[in-house]
């Protein structure tokens, strides 16, 4: 076991900031809401659900019962001020409940935005691609559909080409599930995923009605490689909800919804023109390797979640105030014969989420506060098939997050602020080798952007965020590491175990048609780096950094009328 | 079968006879039923002048005036559908049900993109009716096509009953059979002729009012070619030449069809691709494996006397992407004009002229296919012209005439390993040394023709009301030509690129295409549909007609007639109420055969003397006897069917139900017959054989001894039968207003029955080692077996519509509940029929004397068989498509096929493995430049 160094006098200091980190995030910040699956890669420039993480709050796509381990130190996101609406709170907005969509759509709006990015550099986890490029394309919007039914929806196709090796043969190896299929033959390859997802409801008096279903595809293959790998996903997703104006009051809505995922992942590792090597992950100890020469190797995902959530929305004071709640549960096999009945390897999790958001527009509607505080915890056991119902692999993870975002108008500017803290706490525990990940983190990021209009049609804006990750915790150092320690699973645990920071920027114009339309092109430049030295042997190589840029452009769109 | 006489001749008259009564009958009323409204702008209400209103399947059309009225006189009793059509908006159809008597309003709405419009129809309409048919047909209208994301027609016939859901994209040949299961294919029917083949085949592909035919495709290697190349000869036409984006409609034709269309056996699919006045419009489709970009467009001018349009269409598809490099592309054009002259406007020339491009290239990938590749490549060009003459009494003459060529290029290299084989290149009959050919080689194949056809009809329509009855009725010929040109079928000699190049299976030597002669056809057709109103508004429509078909003797049409084909043809419907038709057909229909099948290649049997291998090249000896087998049949004709069905269909307030059962009987389908004959082999002692001289030995003259080799010739024959019959169910049913969704669903069960009156010599290896040793007395032989095939499958389409919104979701899940395929042949030891001599001759054993001693080397496993029934495990398929309009008459789909990316299910102790396509999703963009037009002053 490693315990990641401290100064002589650290312990009771770090308490003390730790205490203060605490109420800081209390008070002010915000989580993030879980981030589409394809956005589980290393990007440095955030991905598009950032900063505009109310939008997606709706997705029955978001994992459940899963967290996502992302890159350290992200950068904070900007407002956006000239692409997206200011941030809204509801059960819809907020909690995700479909039913309240039509009582709480408002205007409408939509979009249309292409992206094209790009990452690269030697700051990453093993299973990472060392450089990517992605292409992008998203069309989301939400409108009224008659007088007492609106519906919202959302299209995305991404594609990633990853030109240096990828040793992972999953679409998801940053899950909170420890089972993970990798092959020492890496391979440049390209990912292609598309997601589209809707969501429809109507009011029949007090009581609305809702439903929003999804779908997430991806196929990944590889580039000229000597051993193919095809990977498919296939994960459909629906969420039902009602939600109830509180008779004697039009001010308070209650509303309960219930979720369903399945995701169904196929891997396929052709060995026709070379050897590899495939390890089942399934932990910190070295898996026993599978060596394919003429080969096919081929495994099956299946992963089905389930959620239940309550919520209750409010107005107090002319703010907006809505708190909610959410259980969830998921279950995950593996299995690699093409027999009837096959024996799997198994991941389960149970998560519980809920948390806290307001929101409230002051003098005269010219500066709006929004704050959202959001706590999601999840416990989860991995069974392997030769260990019958002996846990061989334990993780509880807790994740506190909070934001607050801040916009004013004061013609012809307007000013962006947010501030975001995250706390992340993960222990994981290998039954079987002994070992025991314990990984605390604090991320704190803080973005500001300003814009202004330029003439009648032109705004300009212009942004900076900046973001910190410091970990604290201690993760397992075997002696002696065997090789699959030493290559991929000790240099991602240091990977965490690591200070890291992160900066970003963006330069925005947008012309507004005076019409229906805004078009808009935006710039972003990012990047990560490790904070110091990293104090674990197989930590991040001092210098070591990564760094992206973003171009998007595309349209906002306004209702007819 | 043979009929030498020219029957058309009294057809003619009866033609002639019935038309000029027609003409000078007195017309009389019927049927006065007149539809009436307005056109508006969908959202503002506001009338809409100019647009085109006419009902579906018939000539009936009038144009809105100033204030958006129109009205339709005579309109057909019964489900009809109303389309109105105005340049910048959507084609708009609107599905009545018509009265025998009265007047009734509509108000049709148009919009910019269907997907504003309610009642758009994203599946295929089965009220709607082809054109000029009273068959059973599905009609695919323009926006069910716009709505699908498919490559090519295939993909549209998606919505027909018993088709297979696809991923969009041009991987596969794309062959279209209607109404047939598969079948085992097990049974050793001769030349690998399967059900699909013969479905494919008899299904005719009309394009633009003309046939498209595979018939003169010689692209085949033959059954004794090792190497492979993706080829559709044999089978029907390869659709993928045609892309989806220019279809403007498709009509199948599941039933009878009129006795205008011939050349077929299964039915009739005929296409309308998009041209005259169209806003451009772009439309661009990815996925990670394939991309597509498309535009149509057309302009009127000379005051609208004249339009021309053009389509384009580019797309290539990766077959096996990260694994392979194998690909396949397609360029698609076509320019069309369309001018209107003379008085009145009378005189309508249609001309288009078509070109495509298609390869289907599979390289060499040095970690799989090392040596091996092959591609082939299609470049086709279509130049056809209609003219359409407006006569008094309705009356219409319509000259159609076409020609069409289509470069052909095929080539396939594969490694081949030899043992020290004698062999000759020898081309005519007779005696000669040869040479050896062994070890490691590289063969190649390169099969270049091009199929060619000039094609004409000239056909006279008039309705008239004659007797009581309301008769639309159409008589015409066909002329048709086909023939092939080129290098042909062509290799290297010295590296052979087939199985087995020498003795007894026979050997296929190079050949030219340009030197088979060509097949030329002709029809004469006369057909009658007839409409009455009974008593009690009891509405009958028959369409009777009758039709000959002509395969001439030698090149041109004037010849004397080698086979003839009477099919009369008949369909009646009865509609007792406004909401129930009661619907029945019958009607004999023919196939030609095609060029291969006449002019089959000659088989050249290489029958080893001496075969003195030494060490010492120059020492060695190899001297072969050719022999050369016509597998010509004078007397093949055509592929004969006959078709039946009967149904019923409802028309629900906002919904349809069809229930239809067919019965089709194929007879004489063509497939190779394997003769018995016998080639003589001569053995020779040999003088001066002794090693070291430096020289081969000589053989000494006369020959020792002398035996036969009996030899199989394939020779085309129409043997073959299939029984197709089968159970189709579609019902649409009405939308569910409250969440704007309907359902339709389409059930098929279908059983096909395919025999033989052939025979089958056993497995290949044990009739070879008989032929090879004259030792063996005989070897027993089987009759060819007969392989049933049914299918139970269902697709269930859920239809999400937000017209306010413009956006559809359609859901379809197809159940594929039974697949069973059977194989009734007699498996056991007993089973054979009798055995062959080396004299070739097949001896008969009676059944009761197959168990003696005597026959004991005759029981033996037949082989090529299924032994116990095969069935695939119920499983289904998902596919999902997401619409939404753009701004600007834009439209933005995602369609994801296999959307679950089952892979299907495994097998079990009795069944075999399922195996779906798996997941492929992607994009689909479109936009027309309508909308500009509309934006300025």
């Amino acid at each position: 076991m490693r315990t990641r160094p401290r100064s002589a006098d650290g312990g009771a200091r770090s308490r003390r900031r730790q205490a203060l980190r605490v109420a800081v995030l209390a008070v002010v910040f915000m989580g993030v809401p879980p981030r589409p699956l394809h956005a589980q890669g290393a990007p440095v420039a955030p991905a598009a659900s950032q900063g505009a993480e109310w939008l997606y709050a709706w997705s029955p796509l978001a994992p459940l019962a899963d967290l996502p381990r992302t890159v350290p130190g992200s950068a904070m996101a900007m407002p956006r001020l000239l692409t997206m609406p200011a941030p809204r709170v509801g059960l819809f907005w907020t909690a995700g409940n479909p039913a309240a969509l039509v009582t709480e759509q408002g205007q409408g709006w939509s979009s249309l935005e292409a992206e094209l990015s790009s990452a690269d550099g030697d700051y990453r986890r093993p299973l990472d691609a060392g450089s990517e490029r992605r292409t992008r394309a998203l069309a989301q919007g939400w409108a009224a559909a008659g007088e007492r039914s609106a519906a919202a929806g959302r299209l995305s196709l991404d594609q990633r080409t990853s030109r240096s090796p990828v040793h992972a043969a999953v679409a998801f190896p940053f899950g909170s599930s420890p089972l993970v299929i990798m092959d020492t033959a890496g391979s440049a390859m390209r990912h292609s995923a598309a997601r589209v997802e809707g969501a429809g409801s109507v009011n029949l008096g007090r009581a609305s009605l809702g439903a929003a279903l999804g779908m997430d595809v991806q196929e990944s293959r590889t580039l000229a490689a000597p051993v193919p790998r095809l990977i498919r996903v296939a994960a459909p997703a629906a969420t039902v909800g009602v939600a109830l104006a509180v008779p004697g009051t039009d001010r308070v809505q209650v509303g309960a919804h219930a979720s369903w995922q399945r995701a169904r992942q196929s891997v396929g590792l052709y060995s026709i023109g070379g050897a590899t090597r495939v390890y089942q992950l399934s932990g910190y100890r070295d898996a026993p390797p599978m060596d394919l020469a003429g080969a096919f190797y081929n495994r099956d995902i299946q992963r089905e979640s389930r959620a239940a959530g309550i919520a209750t929305a409010a107005v107090v004071g002319g703010t907006t105030v809505v708190a909610f709640g959410e259980v969830a549960s998921t279950s995950e096999s593996h299995t690699s014969l093409q027999v009837l009945d096959p024996p799997s390897d198994d991941w389960s999790g149970e998560g519980l989420t809920y948390g806290i958001a307001a929101a409230r527009a002051f003098l005269r509607d010219r500066l709006a506060l929004h704050g959202t505080i959001r706590r999601a915890a999840l416990e989860g056991t991995a069974r392997l098939d030769e260990s019958g119902d002996v846990i061989v692999f334990a993780a509880e993870e807790d994740r506190l997050e909070a934001l607050l975002d801040a916009r004013m108008r004061l013609h012809p500017w307007i000013f962006g602020f947010r501030v975001a803290g995250t706390r992340d706490m993960r222990v994981r525990i290998d039954s079987v080798a002994g070992m025991t990940a314990r990984i605390e983190s604090w991320t704190s990021a803080a973005a500001a952007e300003v814009a202004r209009s330029v003439g009648t049609n032109l705004s300009l804006a212009l942004g900076l965020g900046v973001a910190s990750y410091k970990p604290a915790g201690s993760i397992p150092d075997p002696r002696p590491p065997g090789s699959l320690f030493l290559g991929y699973i000790g240099p991602e645990l240091a990977f965490y175990g690591t200070d890291a920071t992160a900066y970003s920027s963006t330069i925005t114009a947008a012309w507004d048609t005076r019409g229906s339309a805004t078009f808009f092109l935006q710039a972003e430049m990012g990047s990560v780096s490790p904070a110091g030295t990293s104090g674990f042997r197989l930590g991040p190589a001092v210098g070591a950094s990564r760094t992206g840029w973003a171009v998007r452009a595309g349209a906002t769109l306004k209702p007819p009328g | 079968m043979m009929a030498r006489s020219c029957p058309w001749r009294s057809l003619v008259m009866v033609l002639v006879a019935g038309l000029v009564g027609l003409a000078s009958a007195p017309s009389r009323s019927f049927a006065q039923v007149a539809v009436t409204g307005r056109v508006v702008e969908a959202r503002t209400g506001a009338p809409i002048a100019g647009a085109a209103v006419s009902v579906e399947g018939t000539q009936i059309t009038v144009v809105s005036d100033t204030a958006g009225r129109y009205l339709l006189v005579r309109v057909p009793p019964g489900p009809q559908t109303l389309r109105a059509e105005r340049l910048g908006f959507a084609v708009t159809r609107l599905g009545i049900n018509v009265p025998a008597r009265g007047t009734i309003e509509q108000v049709l709405r148009m919009a910019e993109t269907p997907l504003a419009l309610e009642g758009i129809m994203v599946t295929a309409d089965v009220a709607g009716r082809a054109r000029g048919e009273l068959g059973t047909a599905s009609v695919v209208g323009a926006d069910a096509i716009r709505e699908r994301t498919a490559a090519t027609l295939a993909g549209v016939l998606e919505l027909v009953p018993g088709m297979q859901l696809q991923a969009p994209g041009l991987e596969a040949i794309a062959q279209v059979g209607l109404r047939s299961a598969p079948t085992s294919g097990t049974t050793a029917l001769g030349g690998g002729t399967t059900a699909a083949d013969l479905a494919s085949f008899g299904t005719l592909v009309v394009l633009d009012g003309i046939p498209l035919s595979n018939n003169a495709n010689l692209q085949s290697l033959g059954a004794r070619a090792e190497l492979t190349f993706a080829t559709a000869a044999g089978g029907g036409v390869d659709v993928r030449r045609i892309p989806a984006a220019s279809l403007e409609r498709v009509e199948v034709i599941r039933g009878v069809p009129s006795a205008r269309y011939g050349d077929l056996t299964q039915g009739a699919i005929v296409v309308d691709t998009r041209t005259a006045a169209i806003a451009p419009e772009f439309l661009a489709r990815y996925d990670p494996r394939s991309g597509e970009l498309a535009t149509v467009g057309g302009w009127a001018f000379a005051n609208g006397g004249q339009a021309a349009s053009f389509t384009f269409d580019a797309a290539r598809t990766r077959t096996q992407p990260g694994l392979s490099d194998d690909h396949a592309r397609r360029l698609a054009g076509q320019l069309a004009h369309r001018v209107t002259l003379g008085v009145q406007e009378r005189l309508t020339m249609d001309t288009r002229l078509e070109a495509f491009l298609l390869d289907d290239d599979r390289p060499e990938n040095s970690n799989v296919r090392v040596g091996r590749a092959s591609w082939t490549r299609e470049r086709g060009l279509r130049l056809s012209e209609r003219a359409r003459l407006d006569l008094p009494f309705d009356a219409r003459l319509v000259l159609t005439g076409s020609y069409s060529r289509v470069e052909q290029n095929a080539y396939a290299t594969s490694p081949r390993l030899r043992g020290a084989e004698p062999f000759t290149d020898r081309t005519t009959e007779g005696r000669a040394e040869g040479r050896f050919v062994m070890g490691r080689y590289d063969a190649e194949v390169n099969v270049d023709g091009v199929p060619q056809m000039i094609y004409s009809r000239l056909e006279l329509a008039a309705e008239r009301g004659w007797g009581g009855w309301q008769h639309e009725l159409r008589a015409g010929s066909e002329l048709r030509r086909e023939w092939n040109a080129g290098a042909g079928y062509q290799f290297d000699m010295e590296f052979p690129p087939q199985a087995t190049f020498n003795a007894v299976q026979g050997y296929d030597r190079p050949r030219r295409f340009d030197a088979v002669p060509p097949l030329a056809h002709s029809a004469f057709y006369i057909d009658d549909r007839l409409t009455r109103t009974l008593a009690g508004d009891v509405v009958l429509n028959l369409q009777a007609g009758l039709r000959v078909d002509m395969l001439h003797e030698a090149e041109w049409w004037l010849s004397g007639a080698r086979d003839s084909r009477v099919q009369p043809r008949l369909n009646a419907e009865l509609m007792p109420l406004s909401w129930l038709r009661l619907r029945a057909g019958w009607g004999a229909v023919a196939k030609l055969p095609t060029l291969g099948q006449l002019h089959p290649a000659p088989q050249y049997h290489d029958v080893v003397n001496v075969n003195w291998f030494a060490n010492d090249p120059a020492e060695r000896l190899a001297i072969l006897t050719t022999f050369i087998k016509d597998p010509t049949n004078p007397q093949l004709g055509f592929a004969r069917a006959t078709k039946a069905e009967a149904g019923f269909e409802l028309a629900l307030p906002d919904g349809f139900i069809q229930l239809v059962g067919f019965s089709d009987r194929v007879s004489g389908g063509i497939s190779l017959r394997q003769d018995l004959e016998f080639v003589l082999r001569d053995r020779y002692q040999l003088s001066d054989s002794t090693l070291g001289t430096g020289v081969p030995p000589r053989i000494v003259e006369p020959a020792t001894r002398t035996d036969t080799i009996p030899v199989l010739v394939g020779r085309p024959d129409n043997l073959v039968m299939q029984r197709n019959r089968g159970l189709e169910l579609i019902a649409l049913l009405p939308q569910i207003r409250p969440i704007r969704t309907r359902l339709e669903l389409q059930a098929v069960w279908m059983r096909s029955r395919l025999e033989s009156d052939g025979y089958f010599h056993g497995r290949a290896d044990r009739f070879s080692t008989f032929q090879l040793n004259e030792t063996i007395p005989r070897t027993p032989y089987w009759l060819a077996g007969i392989e049933e095939g049914e299918r139970v499958m269902a697709t269930y389409r859920v239809v999400h519509h937000q017209p306010s919104l413009g956006f559809v979701v359609t859901a379809a899940i197809q159940h594929n509940i039974h697949d069973r395929q059977r194989d009734r042949t007699a498996v056991d030891t007993l089973a054979f029929e009798g055995f062959v001599t080396r004299a070739a001759e097949r001896v008969p054993v009676p059944p009761e004397a197959r168990g003696a001693p005597e026959y004991q080397d005759l029981r033996v496993p037949r082989g090529n068989t299924l032994i116990e029934p095969r069935s695939a495990p119920a499983d289904w398929l998902a596919t999902v498509q997401v619409s939404k309009t753009l701004p600007l008459s834009g439209r933005l789909s995602f369609w994801a096929f296999n959307v679950m990316d089952n892979p299907g299910e495994y097998a079990g102790p009795n069944t075999q493995r399922r195996v779906y396509p798996r997941m492929r999703f992607g994009l689909e963009l479109s936009a027309s430049t309508g909308a500009f037009g509309r934006l300025l002053p």
